[in-house]
């Protein structure tokens, strides 16, 4: 409820301005800032959370602002254009989103400045609709009838940027921003996890541009007039400037982000001979020494502190739940997975070349072979990462062959990753409530209202996320950020939140990896309770010990083809494996030895 | 979770309310957020201040910005040598200056500043005609007059031509009045049929295309052949200048800034076709020449309104520019710059400081001795444009000198 | 139409040119310089002010020419080296991955600033060294520079491939390119070929601007049009592929001058649709390497 208490000041505060500085040069200031502001925060939620970029911004705020004037003009009531107006943008964001879908870094920044050049020439060009250089002249805005003065254009603004900054900071603390952070994060952890990452990117998009939307119109009636040579690169330049300025992903950042972009310029305005150069001295000397922005940087060093208390009780509540089952897993079910024949090419190499496996009800299935034996390429297969060149994949019935990996987690089959994958700037609940993706029911309006049924469910879903943490043995480092975690621990982490998902079907990619023995032990005991609780387990592991000592057929692979499968004894004495795998004396002593 | 939404709720409504609440309190009481025209006028004709100001809001940065350095540099001339000279009823002037970096929206921000926080008397500006229809509402408001030295858009003065008292007051060749006198030259003088146009997408080229093509309508009913634009830093037109030679036309009128101006001339050559160009005034810019030398020479006519040599006050003030800067960089920019500065400031040696006194003052100036054409009395109450279709004449190249042809 | 193509390899050859300092810094670093058009203006100014003092001091035309080229990539090398250092290494580590766009952004517009004082805000003339003649094949005219420019691009882009190609230095860039740490094992210093990297790329950002300075017009603000060009052109090639950047220069530069016969207005639309044809068919450019991810 503090919350909400801040929130009031802040309307109050935006209320009273106009009467403390009843200069409409501030106020006009004030507008400018606002819709800024407005901006800022919708490229925070895209570039900050879900980790896309886009440097057209200055589009969508075009889009916005002649959406809305257009429709205005043409004698649509002001707030009706405006929802409109934005409703356009959120379909340009969708299809902005759509055209660069595939592409990545430098090119997905390509993609995003030609669709912004693009509408520049457009606003520029189409001269009969938008009017060019030459611009619109637009009526004042009105609400109900009432022609909206400086002031009570001021207020609508105010009134406005208040009820997105809420929207928006509810969307950073609901399991929307959560997908978004864990997307930007690590895409293919969030597949993984169930996360449709090509629906959410479009949906990333949609919620920003219809927010540059918004501020675009707001622009655009200010002056009552606007023409098309506000919307420059430049302009989207200074956007993301202010997101990353002010600490991208951060939820202060748009403020301190549009005070660097919008008001400091006011202060050096006179010396106009200098101003790029100081505006350029500034951003430089602040990506440099501030690398996460003014507010992630200095957040940082605060941050921990502030964390640390509400931990301390679901940690206890959670260690309480330790030893109990984990609820959902109790149903034992027969697993079936048939893989026949499964080859995967890489530009004519053969990484798996005509494999077979078969998997019966819960076991554990042990996957060995030396280095370059193709049990990472099978294993991305498997996961939906790769689709196979040929063969088929049959899982319960179902051919699965081409699911992408969100649709092998909705199959019920899911991973860890060999080279750690976790959502490195959430703490490690929210890495495992990302987990719970499929098992959320709330939708994204829920999500933004942040209604009571949300409240009940991410209740629900904490517990439980505890509970799955317990059962690894990190609920005490529930509210740790996960890039502070050993290597162990956030491989038990990654364990954690596989588990989340519910799979039938857990492939465990070198879980032992770098942890401590310590750690090992923890993670062979987790194994063999999530064989007790009837999930299946594929096991990809370099620690003969692990593999001989937990699983219940092992399966050998070398150049891409199966050489031998059968019960640790079997294979253990089998010729072949001691030639190719583990060859030489080392492996009789290891296995004599045992 | 209830109290949290009965919060929002009243934050709602209270914000809603407090919207309806002072706008009825503006209308009566008001120390007035939204009428803040009143007070510079009361602050500075109280003369207590022993200076007043005067802005200047144009582009520094930017594509326009040379203008806007020209302009700078003759207004800062005017305001020394008012100084000097002792100023008016003791009081000198002082020249604020603020970049609008040739965008609108930065323009309406400078120019609420100069009325509201600089609280100038009167200002100058802008470069871009854009800049100037985003901005001019505000002036206008206020009730703070505007000169305007380079932005040549048709329409900008008389925006407010029908309200009592209008504030914008240009001293620049505007569009309409050099596309009347081009028009002139070609359709009555050498009587061509076929024109072609060739305009940049910036608002100077896309406001010159509406200008021509309205006046070739309204005034001889004709319509262009052909209309090609080209974009501002393009290499070349030779593209542009093959449609042309293509549609067989007998000249091409061509509406653009300088730099351009002389790829046009470079792509003429490069194509071996020389057609009549007639162009607008950014034609005579002595840069067009520097860059290109003597491809000037054949064929090209522009409008001008000034030559540095057509009065002995020019040529001085010219002189003048050189010695104190180095060189003139734009002097038709920098003529019109110092015009417009003291316009302001003899309205203020008249009317004193305030700002409607000088906007009555400027409208009535008698007996101006300006640098540009400008008239002795260059406006009336319709009539803001200090210089119209008859300053304005059609000069030609002639071994690299401008002359009338 | 023949004109237009001419015209439009001759535009091609200029972003080829600027686009390869993308490629080389992109692959080494993968980061490049998004203030690149800036640096050309630089070079092009500073090109232009090392010509004029040359000439002026009476020294052969060709002499001046090379001294003056000499003296721009010396120059530019070292900005480039500048730029390596205070905008591009001290956000290596930063997990933020674009953090490089704007720094590099933000010495660019320093850059223009400081341009726009040394150099004044008006468009500077720049006269080729050969002349302002132009030269007719039948209907084609082309101007002697423009020759020059043409070839002058096929002889630098000659250099660079055999360079990058074929000596020491080059196949070293090419190993940090694939795997630094190996490349560090073996006695490469990846920092030392980051710093080449962006030299080679600031300097080839000069000798563009010579180039183009006297077809353009030469002023604090030409760059950020040829800059983004450029970079459109090297997209659409594919970053990582040298000869597709080529292909992506010429294929743009003819593209718009060709458009422009048909819809001058939207000349400049024609080279961004194309870019977004190109990305939804092929994320990589028309011939980057697909990369498959592993995890």
């Amino acid at each position: 409820m503090k919350k909400w208490g801040i929130y009031a000041a802040i309307g109050a505060a935006l209320y009273l301005f106009p009467w403390i500085f009843p200069n409409s040069y501030l106020i006009h200031l004030a507008q400018g800032f606002l819709y800024t502001y407005i901006v800022v925060v919708g490229l925070n939620l895209l570039v900050g959370l879900s980790g896309q970029l886009s440097l057209g911004h200055a589009g969508f705020f075009a889009i916005g602002a002649y959406g809305t004037a257009l429709l205005n003009n043409a004698g649509v009531p002001f707030l009706f254009s405006l929802t409109l107006g934005t409703a356009i943008c959120a379909a340009a964001g969708g299809i902005v989103a759509m055209l660069s879908l595939r592409a990545k870094g430098p090119y997905l920044a390509m993609v995003t400045i030609a669709f912004g050049m693009l509408i520049e020439i457009i606003a520029n060009r189409w001269v009969e609709v938008t009017g060019g250089p030459a611009g619109l002249y637009l009526n004042s805005p009105s609400l109900l009838g009432l022609s909206l003065g400086i002031v009570e254009y001021y207020w609508l603004i105010a009134l406005i940027t208040l009820v997105i900054t809420v929207l928006a900071d509810n969307l950073f603390t609901s399991r929307v921003g959560r997908t978004f952070q864990a997307m930007g994060s690590s895409e293919v952890a969030a597949a993984t996890a169930g996360v449709d990452v090509r629906n959410w990117k479009v949906l990333a998009f949609v919620v920003s541009a219809s927010i540059a939307g918004i501020g675009g119109a707001l622009f655009a009636f200010q002056n009552s007039y606007f023409n098309s040579d506000s919307f420059t690169w430049d302009k989207s330049i200074l956007f993301l400037v202010g997101v990353i300025v002010g600490g991208a992903g951060t939820r202060l950042g748009p403020v301190i982000g549009t005070i660097v972009i919008f008001l400091l310029p006011q202060a050096f305005q006179s010396l106009y001979d200098y101003h790029l150069l100081i505006f350029g001295a500034i951003l430089l000397v602040s990506l440099v020494l501030l690398p996460q922005g003014i507010v992630g940087s200095l957040g940082r060093v605060k941050g921990k502190r502030r964390e640390a208390l509400p931990l301390a009780k679901e940690a206890d509540g959670a260690r309480e739940a330790l030893g109990t089952e984990v609820r959902w897993a109790a149903k034992r079910q027969a697993t079936v997975l048939d893989i026949r024949q499964v080859v995967m090419e890489f530009d004519g190499y053969r990484a798996v070349d005509g494999v077979d496996l078969t998997l019966q009800g819960p076991e554990v299935r042990g996957l060995i072979g030396p280095n370059g034996s193709g049990k990472s390429t099978i294993v991305n297969v498997l996961s939906g990462v790769y689709v196979p060149t040929a063969g088929q994949m049959i899982w319960n019935t179902r051919n699965v062959t081409s699911f992408p990996p969100h649709k092998m987690a909705e199959a019920g089959i899911t991973r860890t990753f060999q080279n750690l994958q976790l959502f490195s700037e959430l703490t490690v609940l929210q890495n495992v409530l990302v987990g719970f993706h499929l098992h959320y029911t709330s939708g994204f309006f829920a999500n933004l209202l942040h209604t009571p049924r949300f409240w009940r469910e991410e209740e629900r879903l904490r517990e439980e996320a505890m509970h799955l943490l317990a059962f690894v043995g990190m609920a005490e480092k529930a509210n740790e950020m996960a890039a502070n975690l050993s290597y162990g621990e956030q491989r038990l982490v990654e364990i954690a939140r596989a588990m989340a998902v519910k799979p039938q079907l857990l492939i465990l990619d070198e879980p032992a990896a770098g942890a401590s023995q310590y750690e090992v032990d923890k993670i062979v005991k987790v194994i063999r309770n999530l064989k007790e609780i009837g999930i299946s387990i594929i096991l990809v592991e370099h620690h003969m010990e692990i593999v001989m000592n937990v699983c219940d057929t092992i399966t050998v692979l070398d150049f891409g083809k199966k050489i031998a499968e059968g019960d640790p004894a079997h294979i253990q004495k089998h010729p072949q494996v001691i030639e190719a795998y583990l060859g030489g004396e080392e492996v009789t002593k290891l296995v004599v030895g045992e | 979770m209830k109290a949290k939404w009965l919060l929002s709720a009243v934050l709602l409504c209270s914000m809603g309310f407090a919207g309806c609440a002072p706008k009825v309190d503006q209308q009566t009481s008001a120390p007035a957020p939204a009428n803040p025209a009143s007070e510079p006028g009361q602050t500075s004709s109280g003369g207590d201040a022993g200076e007043f100001k005067i802005g200047l809001a144009i582009s520094l940065s930017g594509g326009t910005a040379k203008f806007g350095e020209a302009v700078k540099r003759a207004a800062a001339m005017a305001v020394d040598e008012f100084n000097e000279a002792g100023g008016a009823n003791g009081q000198k002037a002082k020249l604020i200056v603020y970049d609008d970096e040739a965008k609108p929206e930065k323009s309406v921000e400078i120019v609420q500043r100069l009325i509201n926080q600089d609280k100038v008397v009167a200002f100058i500006g802008p470069a871009n005609s854009g800049n100037g229809k985003a901005h001019i509402k505000y002036p206008q408001e206020a009730g703070i007059p505007e000169v305007i030295p380079v932005a040549t858009g048709t329409g900008i003065t008389t925006q407010y031509a029908d309200q009592e008292k209008n504030y914008i007051f240009r001293v620049a060749p505007y569009d309409r009045g050099q596309v009347e006198t081009m028009l002139k030259f070609i359709v009555e003088e050498k009587k061509y049929a076929k024109i072609g146009l060739l305009h940049d997408t910036t608002g100077y080229g896309q406001g010159g295309k509406a200008d021509v093509e309205d006046v070739l309508k309204t005034k001889y009913n004709m319509q262009l052949t052909i209309a090609e634009s080209f974009q501002v830093n393009d290499t070349s037109m030779e593209s542009q200048l093959t449609k042309m030679r293509e549609a067989n036309v007998d000249v091409v009128i061509f509406y653009g800034l300088a730099p351009e101006a002389a790829q046009y001339l470079k792509s003429r050559e490069k194509l071996n076709y020389f057609p009549v160009t007639v162009a607008s005034w950014a034609m005579g810019d002595p840069t067009v020449k520097e860059l290109v030398g003597d491809l000037v020479n054949k064929d090209v006519y522009m409008v001008q309104s000034f030559t540095v040599d057509q009065s002995p006050e020019a040529a001085a003030f010219h002189e003048k520019v050189k010695a104190k800067y180095g060189d003139d960089i734009f002097p038709i920019a920098s003529a019109q710059g110092y015009d417009c500065a003291n316009l302001i400031l003899e309205a203020v040696k008249k009317a004193g400081t305030d700002p409607k006194a000088i906007r009555d003052a400027i409208e009535n100036t008698d007996g101006f001795r300006g640098i540009t054409a400008i008239d002795a009395k260059p406006f009336t109450k319709e009539n803001h444009e200090a210089l119209n279709s008859d300053n304005m004449f059609l000069a030609t190249y002639k071994d690299g000198l401008i002359v009338k042809p | 139409m023949l004109q237009a193509v001419v015209s439009g390899f001759i535009l091609g050859s200029i972003y080829a040119i600027i686009a390869q300092g993308y490629y080389i810094t992109y692959v080494t670093t993968r980061t490049l310089n998004f203030g690149q058009g800036d640096f050309l203006m630089v070079g092009a100014l500073l090109g232009l002010t090392s010509l004029g003092a040359l000439m002026t001091s009476g020294i052969n035309v060709f002499l001046a020419l090379l001294l003056t080229l000499a003296v721009t990539c010396l120059v530019m090398g070292l900005l480039g080296w500048g730029l390596e250092r205070i905008a591009i290494r001290p956000l290596q580590n930063n997990f933020i991955s674009i953090s490089w766009i704007l720094s590099t952004v933000a010495v660019s517009m320093m850059f223009r600033n400081l341009a726009m004082l040394v150099w004044g805000r008006n468009v500077i003339p720049f006269p080729s060294p050969f002349g302002s003649g132009v030269l007719r094949f039948g209907g084609v005219g082309i101007a002697k520079h423009e020759i020059f420019i043409a070839v002058c691009a096929l002889v630098i882009m000659g250099c660079l491939f055999i360079f990058l190609k074929k000596s020491l230095l080059g196949k070293a860039l090419a190993a940090v390119a694939c795997n630094p740490e190996a490349a560090a094992l073996m006695g490469i210093n990846p920092r030392a070929m980051a710093i080449l990297a962006f030299a080679l790329s600031s300097a080839l950002a000069g000798i563009g601007g010579i180039l183009v300075g006297p077809i353009t017009n030469t002023a604090f603000f030409m760059g950020a049009t040829l800059g983004l060009k450029a970079f459109a052109a090297a997209i659409i090639g594919g970053l990582d592929n040298p000869v597709g950047i080529l292909i992506g220069g010429l294929l743009l530069g003819v593209l718009e001058q060709v458009f422009a016969l048909g819809s001058s207005a939207y000349k400049d639309a024609s080279a961004f649709v194309l870019i977004l044809i190109v990305l939804i068919f092929m994320p990589q450019g028309l011939f980057g390497k697909k990369v498959k991810e592993k995890f």
